[in-house]
């Protein structure tokens, strides 16, 4: 069996196209998909290895590293920011900085010329300002997801 | 130590927060999570960030006994910080965020301070859960910070 690709750009020429193609003989089934943009993913670039080793080396350290009260770097928000930073495009983190947290959370740390920012990231919500001029956004508690990060990333950059 | 210290901390003084995590410390920054409110193990749930009072050479006598505290950790140093510049922080939108610096001596330490902060009205202790305004405080101390001193 073999497949045939067609792109269009058009959607509105896919019920004829599809239905000139079925009457074909040899044809078996015709489906429609959507092309996932190569642009969309990010590749693993050099920005992201030093965030990934920052982040291996921040999940090094034990309870106690910054005095009795202080926490290991929960698991979970480790897998969860390790996944996230390779689906963010390199130019949006520029400027950010990852440091511990002594509960046991992540925190990005953010300066530029006219604006400074932070996100703490727990398992489950992450927490965060932004402060561009006198202008300020922030959230005590929004869900960790990609696209929440990002987001925050973009208001950042935008 | 043998330096008398008033009890009122002067707007003029430097005082220093002691960086004992290297973590603290990365791509040429302070992290503003350096400054926290801790939980001692004798189980006080501090109500202050705390720093020391002095200047540098004092610092560096009183904190060379300083020992890291985690095994196989090293010390890294400790962060200069401008009590009028502490003092001055405001936070936007609504500046709603007070700061000072008492002193709270010991035996052990006579010139042990605190950063106290209180938001709207009420003091941030290490038990305070996370909020905004406490990163914005936390990052504004991390930028008025005028030296790095390494031990």
């Amino acid at each position: 069996m073999r497949k045939l690709v067609v792109t269009i750009n058009d959607s509105a020429v896919m019920p004829r196209l599809k239905s000139a193609i079925r009457q074909l003989n040899g044809v078996e089934r015709v489906v429609a998909m959507r092309e996932v943009s190569l642009r969309s993913v990010p590749k693993v670039g050099k920005t992201h290895q030093i965030f990934l080793q920052r982040i291996d080396s921040l999940s090094q350290l034990s309870d106690g590293w910054d005095g009795n009260d202080s926490k290991a770097i929960d698991s979970e928000c480790i897998k969860k920011i390790r996944h996230i930073i390779t689906k963010i495009d390199e130019s949006l983190l520029k400027g950010w900085v990852l440091f511990p947290e002594s509960h046991g959370y992540l925190y990005f740390d953010y300066t530029g010329a006219n604006s400074i920012a932070g996100i703490t990231l727990t398992p489950n919500k992450m927490v965060y300002f932004v402060q561009k001029g006198d202008c300020v956004q922030k959230n005590d508690g929004v869900k960790l997801t990609s696209a929440n990060f990002i987001s925050v990333l973009e208001q950042v950059n935008g | 130590m043998g330096e008398e210290f008033s009890e009122i901390v002067s707007s003029e003084e430097n005082v220093a927060r002691i960086i004992f995590s290297p973590s603290f410390i990365f791509g040429g920054r302070v992290s503003p999570t350096a400054f926290r409110w801790e939980i001692l193990p004798s189980g006080t749930v501090e109500d202050y960030i705390s720093v020391l009072r002095g200047n540098t050479s004092k610092l560096d006598a009183a904190t060379r006994f300083f020992k890291a505290r985690n095994k196989g950790d090293s010390r890294y140093g400790y962060a200069l910080l401008n009590v009028s510049d502490i003092r001055n922080i405001k936070i936007l939108p609504n500046n709603n965020v007070s700061v000072d610096v008492k002193s709270y001596p010991s035996k052990t330490f006579p010139f042990h301070a605190g950063i106290i902060a209180d938001i709207d009205g009420k003091r941030v202790t290490a038990v305070t859960d996370i909020t905004p305004e406490i990163m914005m405080l936390q990052k504004r101390l991390a930028m008025i910070c005028s030296e790095i001193v390494k031990f």
